[in-house]
């Protein structure tokens, strides 16, 4: 198994980010994250990252809590969160000395194929700083992607671009979890799809068994949770 | 070695403008202080000096700011593409803090070589083997017993609050805390080792010079220079101040390891 959450639970304050959560993630698989806002959709996933501790419950990624095996993880956050001066050059010398598994010749591959413009972050569009994000999480030869909305305030021409890009880049032996809010989009690209409802798992079905009772991922959202 | 020389060249881009800025300064303080040219030596001594002090101390709260801005790394995110990467978490600290270090040490250097030029000028007989020392105790002094472990606690303090997600009103609690544990450990430590290590004599034709001052009128303006320049550094200082740096960035390299983000 390439990830577990066992029984987590995460509390913020007086209130659940998630509650009595299971969940495994065997490699090779694009899971769709999917849920209304607040239901626990990025708690989970930067829990997977490392990026916060669970309350109760243990994480792992390969056996081992999520923050030893950082150089095996990708995580693309929602915030527009990247540093303003640095251009894709910049970009792409950083993450070469900080990820031992990041790949120049894809990184640049792909800022050609999502057409990221040269000039600095500040000086970008919303979009563009999302698929220059994109570039350098997906250039990276991980074992784990996790992409948290990375469609989010994103044009229809690039949501496009952004979920060849994503599809281009699976591998066998990695596994992918995509959080986002466009589910017609992104359904095609979907082998098992996960529905969270105020931090509790409700639905965790495989896309072909869905296709095969005659449902859409999206009518099945908004079945679940409509 | 590849991930320190990566940070250090992402701390260039990202703060070379208030390095730039801070280094130019030195212009401006030189500006000012061939400016003074007040009627007697030890009042235009004084006065120089005490310039000289003020921009020092400028430099150290400017540094400071500099590398504070982590908070705002962290507030916005930024700073995740750093702490997911598998660098451990003393380097991120260690390339901030040395960074910070080598802006002062410039800047300190410059300063050094004013004092220099200042002292010449009021008649202390400076000879070669004076002038470098001079230039080298600004570092030696300021630079690790001020600068160093301010920067450390500076780092610690907004990787603190941060990891603990800390309200408006804790902050005052923490800053009380925090402000209290490095001075009290850095004179208890200066205190300790003073007695047991040698003391460096940075340039004795600024000590003769003092001497001179001190039997002047102007004896409290004479003692105020002796602030101003590091005329004799107390190895115990640089050894409690580095051991003391060594410790907040010891605690703050754990934060980063531990903290949420």
């Amino acid at each position: 198994m390439l990830a577990m959450l066992d029984d987590v639970t995460k509390v913020y304050g007086k209130s659940y980010g998630l509650r009595d959560l299971t969940l495994e993630v065997p490699t090779g698989q694009v899971i769709g994250l999917l849920g209304v806002n607040g239901s626990g959709k990025t708690t989970l996933l930067k829990l997977l990252s490392g990026l916060l501790l669970p309350t109760r419950g243990q994480v792992s990624v390969l056996g081992e809590p999520p923050r030893r095996v950082r150089s095996k993880l990708v995580f693309l956050g929602e915030t527009d969160a990247i540093y303003r001066w640095m251009g894709p050059t910049d970009a792409g010398y950083l993450m070469s000395g900080l990820y031992p598994d990041f790949c120049p010749q894809r990184y640049r591959a792909l800022l050609d194929s999502l057409q990221v413009p040269t000039r600095r972050a500040g000086a970008m569009s919303k979009g563009e700083r999302v698929r220059l994000r994109l570039a350098m999480a997906l250039a990276r030869e991980a074992a784990l992607y996790i992409l948290d909305e990375p469609l989010g305030g994103i044009d229809l021409a690039a949501r496009e671009r952004i979920l060849q890009s994503i599809v281009g880049q699976w591998r066998a032996d990695a596994s992918i979890i995509l959080s986002t809010h466009a589910i017609a989009e992104a359904e095609g690209l979907f082998d098992r799809v996960v529905l969270l409802k105020q931090g509790s798992l409700v639905l965790d079905a495989l896309a072909e068994d869905l296709r095969e009772r005659g449902e859409s991922v999206k009518s099945t959202f908004l079945e679940v949770l409509g | 070695m590849k991930g320190l020389h990566t940070l250090l060249w992402r701390e260039y881009r990202s703060s070379r403008g208030w390095a730039i800025g801070l280094i130019g300064s030195l212009g401006l303080w030189t500006w000012i202080v061939s400016m003074i040219s007040n009627e007697g030596v030890e009042n235009r001594l004084a006065l120089r000096s005490l310039i000289i002090t003020v921009a020092f101390a400028i430099g150290v709260i400017v540094l400071s700011f500099m590398v504070g801005r982590l908070h705002t790394e962290i507030k916005h995110d930024e700073h995740r593409t750093l702490l997911l990467s598998p660098i451990p978490g003393y380097l991120h600290i260690v390339s901030r803090l040395v960074f910070a270090v080598g802006v002062g040490l410039i800047y300190a250097i410059g300063l050094g070589t004013l004092t220099w030029w200042v002292f010449s000028q009021a008649g202390a007989h400076l000879g070669a083997s004076s002038i470098m020392q001079l230039v080298a105790a600004f570092p030696a002094f300021g630079i690790v017993t001020l600068l160093m472990p301010t920067l450390a606690w500076v780092l610690l303090l907004v990787l603190f609050a941060n990891a603990y997600r800390l309200s408006h009103l804790t902050w005052i609690a923490v800053i009380v805390m925090c402000a209290g544990t490095p001075v009290s450990l850095l004179y208890r430590g200066i205190n300790g080792l003073d007695h047991h290590l040698p003391v460096w004599t940075t340039a004795p034709g600024i000590t003769d010079l003092f001497n001179r001052l001190a039997g002047m009128p102007t004896q409290g303006e004479g003692s105020m220079l002796t602030m101003a320049v590091p005329g004799v550094v107390h190895y115990g200082d640089i050894v409690g101040a580095v051991l003391l740096t060594g410790l907040l960035v010891f605690l703050a390299a754990r934060l980063w390891e531990e903290m949420e983000g």
